[in-house]
Formats: structure tokens, C-alpha cells, sequence
């Protein structure tokens, strides 16, 4: 009864089947730890708010990421910090190094001079008032970041402004720190182009130069016609609080300094569009796009759709190495990084935590951790291991 | 099947020309634009995407290659694909066949059907383990209702009057399932497995470009994307395509080769 | 000649849950063995059901049918033929004539299949078609597949519905002739269903004329010409007149 069909159908099955137990042998699984007992982390991408979750079910043994995401973690009891981003090593490389900076299109600083000084002043400004008035950039950024809801964490519900209240005690904000110097980081492959590490300046710092001015009183020149202007920024962390601040604060500012960002969704505790008010007139219209990660905003940047960005600056320094037409103005913060492993691992600070990875290596159970893709705790990360001499590899690939 | 049977399978020289004219019109003005507009990051010409398509086996990004991230994703897909094929054929058949097993089973696949399979991905994330295991359960939701869908449809439809042939040459209901409902409902299964695996395709590639992966075309795609590479996504989508292009082929072939004789009595 | 099939009193009524519409009333006749029986009426009187009662696919509601064995209908071995032949497309002629003979109710070894299956095709005149799927067939040859298959497991009695009413007349009256040939070698008796007096005429040795519904056994016509009979033969064409009248004849 259709005898040569199904045989031909075994046939298909059987061939299926091999082919599927081929790839699996010769493609490595999930589970492959030979290493050779070399000390071994294996790192897994994920997006930032994820990562408590996956350390919680035990899926990672701990996460490198920014604020506020370490402090929701070690708020509501899903693993404790056991190093802050600047005792990363190689030591003293973290200590004043700008973790997140505000990018420009170059082009863009061409063309409208006034408005990228303009907002090179007012991000300088939101610094100036957080370290005025702390607890207000507190409720403003948490309003921000998470809402009014509390947030529910793995059994316990946590309340956002103590969460950033805690976050803040790791996050520097100043305008002043140096950018990491990525020399040192290889081309990552042949065929990208442009890839000359030593000829790029990654710094335009007469726009900060010019915003200082702005903020002593100079008074700025408008363009004729007010243009719309996007800034890429990532909403789910709080290093960009002098932002926040800054548009969500606007009364202070405009009566401070007669400019300010002026939110068109004035009840919204994330607007997406401001107006650039200056002595009472439009000089621009503001459109904020939020992003998943650094990378993305800047190749934003890349494509002329976004024009300023608010990330972070390895993966800004990156891509400008790769040919993007941008600029760092000027950093937003330092710090603001943390290590967080389970309550239960052994180890309480980063030395401890070198050997915990050595003895789970020899046990051929090597540690997995978690970061973003393409971030600067990537990067970060990355350096730091290499320099303790263990091996990285990706989970889930040799 | 119209113009499609299995004799004209075998596509013509004038047709094949007729066919690459417009691909290769786009490519040529893709090239125009990409000289004019001179930015990597909008456009990419042509010479850079093929020099990473023609040596498909070198590292990209330091990592695997573009052929090994073809494995990668076509392992994961091949895995849910057939696990969905394991559950929904048995499903469909006996759904198709018991009306009582039917009653109970389709409100609940009606309710979940809907959901396209990549919402699933933060729950799969959590239930299944980060990277392998939960794609693998997006892929199996994916194929598992086309599958499942074309098998009841494909029984539903038998013709009662093979049953009634089998039925005085003496099956038992049992040999009328296994010799009359199952052969005949075969084809429609096909073309089940046909859709099924284009979409469980599409879903791959999007799952892996959600965060937790670290291998695999979508995944290749996004981490360019955050290196502005898009030469590496343009070349990322061909070679997408062209698997694409030839699972269906083989399930073409396979109609023609096994259906022929489907819709003709 | 012993009867091999005896209907007794057979009614039958169809509901749709609303009305009732009783089809067959009282039906009783036998047939002998070696016997070509055809089974006439107007249109929609009940004669396929009739065939199908007692090929076991529908219960009577009244009556019994009597095979020479027992008293239900499973224990006729009857094979049917369809107007529509049924063939299942996915097999080969081979495989659709093997099809009874490798079910679980008859322990055929292959050998055994592959002899009687050979004879049937050879039977049939199909045997250069062995490997050929039913979709590259005419409609006639495949009703022969569709003969030879209900052959294959040798049934006491082969029942044909309008076997040939969809094919043109030149492949009917070859068909016609087959079945003559069939019973001559294989002993084969058949209850032949049609709406074709002339083909009822040519073929049977007693014609069974339905009324209308609900059906009752209007007639019982013998037709004693010799085989193979001519149809241009006067006295042949008397018998088809007489048979055309009682059928289409609106007294009960």
C-alpha cells in the first residue's frame, strides 16, 4: 500500500534525522566546557532588563551592567555587588573615565552650531543641578526610568525613587572625564573600512567650550527656521539623569539661564517631545527616540536619522573609528557599573571573584556571564578578564 | 496547482532570463544610489557586501562566519521544526478524525493561535534555557499551527468514498485510518510543512536578533547593526533569502515528485 | 443452483430529524449463483441503497438479508464497484487491485498477492499498466482497475452500482462484455444496478424493476435469450420496450 512512498518518506526522515545529529556533533552545543581547564568565562548577551531575571532562574551566574539595573538587583534580593566599575581592572583605568558622553552628528554641529552648544549646556547644566538638589533628580529620573508603579522584583515590590536614591550613590555625573583610550582595541576584522586607530579624534570640544559661554551669559544666536532635532538616548538606564533632569526641571533652568527644554507632553514622565526654548522663542523642535542599546543610537547617528546621542563611550568611540561621521562632546558621567553575582556565590569582591571563576573552571563548569552587546560594560568586561588572563567565550558558540 | 504541475517544473532558459531582470535592475541601481548617497551607513555598495558574501567562511567580527551563523540558525529551525511536526501531525490526524477529541482541542488552539510566536520570547526566556532552548520553543509555536491546521484539513477532507471502498473490501477502522486517511491526507500535510517551515524561518532570524543569543543570522544582523556595519546586514538578509528560495524548492520538488497525483482523478 | 443472497422483507427510512421519508418498503428477492441480476427503477428509487444494505455500509430497519452463511450483512462477501470508480490516487494500478489482499482479515503472503493480482490486470487486459498511477488512466480503464480490485478477494457476489453510466458508449459496451467474460471464467455473480435498459437487456438474466419511492418490487422480469445477445434481434428489443415501460410506468 504505497509501498514506494513510504519508503521514500523513511528515507527523507532518515537523512533528516542524520543531517540534524551531524550538525549537532560537529557545531558545538550549548554545553561544551573543554576548554583545556583554561580559567574560562563564558558571556551571554542579553538586553538590560532581563539580566535579574536570568540570574534569578539560575541561568547566569551574574551580570556586568549600568545602572539602575544593578540596584534593582541588589534591592530586591536577586544577587549582591560585588564591584563597582571602577575597580575594574587594569587598575586606575575606570577610576575617571567617562562611562557614558553625548555624541553629535558632525554635520549637525556644522549646520546649527548654536542649537548643539545649546544642548551641550543644558546636559552640563542637569549636572550642576543634580549635585544642587539631589533628591529632586531622584524622583525625576525615577519618575523617568521606571514610572510611579513599583517595581515588582522576584517576589519583592520595590519602590523606583529608592532604587535610584541607591543607584545614584554609584554615579558620578561630571562633564570633565577623559574618554577611554580604544588604541588599544585591535580591528575587529579586515573588511570594515576606515579603520585607522591612530589618525581618528574621537573630541569636538568647541561645542562644550561653547555651551560654557552659553551658561555664563553669552547670548546665543538662533537659526533663521527652528529645526527638528532627534536625540537617541537609552531610557532604561539613569546615566543620562542630567537630561532628565534638565527637561523635566525646566522652570529652574529657563529662569536660571533663559533656555531650557520646554516638554510638549508636560504631564508625561517621559516625553517625547520638547521645544528648545530660548529667551521665550522656539530655536528647536526636539524629538527624543529611545534605544535598546549604545550601538544602535549610534549607528543612528551613522544613517543621519538621529542627530545627537546620549551612550556609551566605547561604542560611540567604535564606530566613529569605523567611519561615523560623529563627535564626543563631552562625558555625562563616570561609574555608574556593577558586578552582581548570586547571594550565594563565594565571593565578595573582584579578586575573590577571579578565583571563584578559577575553581569553577577546573571544574569544567565554567561561570556565565551576562552583558549588553556592543556597550562599554562589554567592553569593560572584556578588558578586565583579559588582563586577569582567563579565556572568553561566547555561550552557546566555541 | 494551475500552471504548476510537475511538468513544468523544469523552468525554460527564456523564462529564467525573463526572471533575473528585475533583481538585476535593483542591483544596478542600488549600486547608482550607493555611489551617489556615499555612506555605509545608509547604503552599502555592492563591492562590500559581496566581499563578505564570497568568502562566506571567514570569521565576521572575530567570531563565527557567515556560514557557520547559517548553522546556527538553520539548526535551531530544523529542531522546532521537526518537534512541531512530532506534535501536530498526530494532533491533526486524530483531531481530524475523532469529532469528540476535536471539540475539546480546538478552543484551546484558537486561543493561542493568534499570538504571533515572538511575543513568546521573554516567557520562553524564562522557561526555557537563554540562547538555545527558548528560540527553539519560538520556532516550535511558530510551525506548530500550519502544521497542525493543514493536517486536520487534510483528514477533514478525505473522501468518504475511499472510505466506503476500504470499508467493503474489509479494513478495520484502524487499516482505514492507516491505508486510506493517512496517504490521502499527505499532501495537504506537505504544503503544511511547506508553510510551516517559511515561517518558522522568518521566526528564527527575529527571535535571534532579541537579546540572548549569541550566534545565528539575526543575531549576526543585530550586532552589526550596532557596529553600523550594514554591509554584514545586507549580506546577513541574501544569504536569508536564499535558504528561503530553497527550502521551497525542496518542498516543490517534493510535490511533484510524491503529489502528482493530488486533485487529479 | 443454490441462492447465494436472499433479501427478506428489507424496508428502510431515512430521517433528517425532522421529517421521515421511508425509502425502501418490503424488499424481497434472491439470487442464485453464476447469476447476472440487474436492479432498475426511476431515478432516486432506492436501488443504490438497496446495494448498500447489502454491502454492509448502511443497516436495514426491517428485514434480513441471508447470504448462504449466515443472516447479517458483514457475512456476505460482497465487493462493490462505484459509478465513480474510487480508486485511491496515491497507489499504483497494482497496489489498488493488491489493496484487499494486504488487509488484516485475509493472511495473503506476497507471492500469493503478486500471482492473483497478475491474473486480475491480465483479466482486465491492464497488465502493460501495472506501475501506473490512476490519474494517467481513462476513465475506462480505471473502472477496469476498480472491477479487477473488487475481484481480487474473490467475493461470493460482485455488486455494481451504474458502473458504466459515466463512460462513453463504446468503452461501456466493451465493459459489458468484460462482465459477461468475468462470470464465464471466474463464476462471479453479480447484482448490477442501471438506468441503461438496453444495457439491463444485454447483460442480465433476471431484471428486478423498483417502484418509486417509497420502493417496493414492481417486477421480476426473466430475459432467457442465449449469450451473447443482439440488441438489433426484434425480440430483444420487445424485452427492452417492455423493461423501459415498467420502468418509467407511473402506476405502482
Amino acid at each position: 500500500m504505497g509501498g514506494s512512498l513510504f519508503r521514500y518518506a523513511l528515507f527523507l526522515c532518515g537523512t533528516l534525522f542524520l543531517f540534524i545529529i551531524a550538525l549537532f556533533t560537529i557545531l558545538p552545543g550549548q554545553d561544551k566546557t573543554d576548554f583545556a581547564g583554561e580559567p574560562t568565562v563564558l558571556l551571554v548577551y542579553a538586553s538590560a532588563g532581563i539580566m535579574p531575571q536570568l540570574l534569578n532562574t539560575s541561568q547566569i551566574d551574574g551580570f556586568f551592567i549600568w545602572e539602575p539595573v544593578v540596584s534593582t538587583a541588589e534591592l530586591g534580593g536577586i544577587g549582591k555587588k560585588i564591584a563597582d566599575g571602577s575597580v575594574l581592572p587594569p587598575p586606575g583605568e575606570w577610576k575617571n573615565t567617562a562611562c557614558c558622553v553625548l555624541v553629535m552628528r558632525n554635520e549637525f554641529i556644522a549646520e546649527y552650531p548654536t542649537i548643539a552648544a545649546l544642548l551641550s549646556a543644558l546636559t552640563t547644566a542637569g549636572m550642576e543641578r543634580i549635585e544642587e538638589d539631589p533628591s529632586l533628580a531622584v524622583n525625576l529620573t525615577a519618575g523617568w526610568v521606571f514610572g510611579t508603579q513599583p517595581i515588582l522584583s522576584a517576589g519583592l515590590s520595590l519602590q523606583p525613587t529608592d532604587v535610584e536614591k541607591h543607584s545614584f550613590q554609584n554615579l558620578i555625573f561630571t562633564g570633565d572625564a577623559t574618554i577611554p583610550d580604544i588604541t588599544r582595541f585591535s580591528c575587529l576584522a579586515d573588511e570594515i573600512k576606515d579603520c585607522h586607530p591612530s589618525k581618528k579624534s574621537f573630541i569636538n570640544s568647541s561645542v562644550a567650550l561653547a555651551g560654557k559661554d552659553l551658561l555664563s551669559g553669552t547670548k546665543p544666536v538662533l537659526p533663521l527656521i527652528p529645526p527638528h532635532v532627534t536625540i537617541g538616548y537609552l531610557p532604561s538606564s539613569d546615566h543620562y539623569a542630567p537630561l532628565y533632569v534638565a527637561i523635566q526641571d525646566h522652570d529652574t533652568f529657563c529662569k536660571r539661564y533663559g533656555f531650557c527644554f520646554v516638554p510638549e507632553d508636560g504631564d508625561s514622565g517621559r516625553p517625547t517631545m520638547c521645544d528648545l526654548i530660548v529667551d521665550n522663542q522656539t530655536a528647536a523642535y526636539i524629538q527624543l527616540i529611545p534605544g535598546q542599546v549604545g550601538g544602535g543610537v549610534m549607528t543612528g547617528l551613522g544613517q543621519d536619522v538621529i542627530d545627537v546621542g546620549y551612550l556609551g563611550s566605547i561604542p560611540a568611540e567604535l564606530q566613529i573609528l569605523f567611519g561615523n561621521n560623529a563627535s564626543v562632546i563631552q562625558s555625562v558621567n563616570t561609574r555608574g557599573s556593577g558586578l552582581v553575582v548570586d547571594d550565594m556565590a563565594p565571593c565578595f569582591d573582584w579578586n575573590t571573584f577571579i578565583a571563584w571563576i578559577k575553581t569553577r573552571s577546573e571544574k569544567h563548569k565554567p561561570v556565565i556571564l551576562a552583558t549588553a552587546q556592543s556597550s562599554i560594560q562589554e567592553e569593560m568586561i572584556r578588558e578586565a578578564l583579559k588582563y586577569e588572563d582567563i579565556h572568553i567565550g561566547l555561550y552557546g558558540v566555541p | 496547482m494551475g500552471y504548476l504541475n510537475s511538468r513544468n517544473i523544469m523552468i525554460t532558459l527564456p523564462q529564467i532570463i525573463k526572471g533575473l531582470v528585475i533583481p538585476v535592475g535593483i542591483l544596478f541601481i542600488w549600486q547608482l544610489l550607493s555611489y551617489q548617497i556615499h555612506n555605509n551607513f545608509i547604503l552599502p555598495g555592492w563591492g562590500e557586501i559581496c566581499s563578505i558574501l564570497f568568502i562566506p567562511g571567514e570569521p565576521l567580527f572575530g567570531g563565527p562566519s557567515l556560514l557557520e551563523n547559517s548553522f546556527y540558525s538553520l539548526e535551531r529551525v530544523l529542531a522546532g521544526f521537526l518537534l512541531a511536526i512530532i506534535v501536530a501531525v498526530p494532533l491533526g490526524l486524530i483531531c481530524g478524525w475523532s469529532k469528540e477529541v476535536y471539540t475539546y482541542v480546538n478552543p484551546f488552539i484558537q486561543i493561542i493561535r493568534p499570538i504571533p510566536p515572538i511575543a513568546w520570547m521573554p516567557l520562553a526566556i524564562a522557561w526555557f534555557s537563554i540562547g538555545f532552548g527558548s528560540i527553539i520553543f519560538i520556532i516550535f509555536i511558530g510551525s506548530f499551527f500550519p502544521v497542525l491546521i493543514s493536517t486536520l484539513d487534510g483528514v477533514r477532507v478525505v473522501r468518504i468514498h475511499w472510505l466506503e471502498v476500504a470499508e467493503t473490501l474489509g479494513a478495520t477502522t484502524t487499516e482505514k485510518f492507516l491505508t486510506v486517511v493517512i496517504p490521502a491526507s499527505l499532501p495537504f500535510i506537505w504544503t503544511g510543512l511547506r508553510v510551516a517551515f517559511a515561517v518558522a524561518w522568518m521566526c528564527v532570524v527575529a527571535a535571534e536578533m532579541l537579546p540572548g543569543t549569541s550566534a545565528g543570522l539575526g543575531y549576526l544582523i543585530m550586532y552589526a547593526y550596532n557596529l553600523g556595519q550594514i554591509q554584514v546586514i545586507v549580506a546577513g538578509m541574501v544569504i536569508i533569502g536564499i535558504i528561503g528560495i530553497a527550502s521551497d524548492c525542496f518542498f516543490r520538488i517534493g510535490q511533484a515528485r510524491f503529489f502528482s497525483w493530488q486533485g487529479k482523478e | 443452483m443454490k441462492d447465494i443472497l436472499v433479501l427478506d422483507g428489507i424496508s428502510k427510512v431515512f430521517s433528517d430529524g425532522i421529517s421521515v421519508y421511508p425509502a425502501l418498503s418490503n424488499i424481497s428477492f434472491a439470487i442464485r449463483k453464476r447469476e447476472i441480476v440487474c436492479l432498475m427503477g426511476p431515478s432516486g428509487c432506492g436501488k443504490s441503497t438497496v446495494l448498500r444494505i447489502i454491502a454492509g455500509l448502511m443497516k436495514a430497519d426491517a428485514g434480513m438479508v441471508h447470504s448462504g452463511v449466515c443472516d447479517e450483512p458483514a457475512c456476505i462477501h460482497a465487493a462493490m464497484v462505484f459509478q465513480e470508480h474510487g480508486l485511491f490516487p496515491w497507489l499504483s494500478v497494482y497496489d489498488n487491485v493488491a489493496y484487499g489482499l494486504r488487509l488484516k482479515i485475509r493472511s495473503f503472503k506476497e507471492t500469493e498477492i503478486r500471482k492473483r493480482v497478475t491474473t486480475l490486470l491480465f483479466l482486465v487486459h491492464l497488465e502493460a499498466f501495472s506501475s501506473s498511477l490512476p490519474h494517467q488512466l481513462s476513465g475506462g480503464m480505471k473502472q477496469r482497475v476498480a472491477v479487477a480490485r473488487a475481484l481480487a478477494i474473490e467475493p461470493e457476489i460482485l455488486l455494481m452500482d451504474e458502473p458504466f453510466s459515466a463512460l462513453d458508449s463504446y468503452t461501456r459496451m466493451e465493459l459489458e462484455d468484460e462482465v459477461l467474460r468475468i462470470r464465464h471464467e471466474m463464476n462471479t455473480t453479480f447484482l448490477f444496478v442501471t438506468h441503461n435498459p438496453e444495457e439491463a437487456v444485454y447483460l442480465a438474466d433476471r431484471i428486478i424493476v423498483l417502484s418509486a419511492r417509497p420502493a417496493t418490487v414492481r417486477d421480476v422480469i426473466p430475459v432467457s435469450f442465449p449469450y451473447p445477445r443482439d440488441i438489433g434481434d426484434p425480440q430483444v428489443i420487445e424485452v427492452i420496450r417492455l423493461v423501459t415501460r415498467m420502468v418509467t410506468s407511473k402506476e405502482k
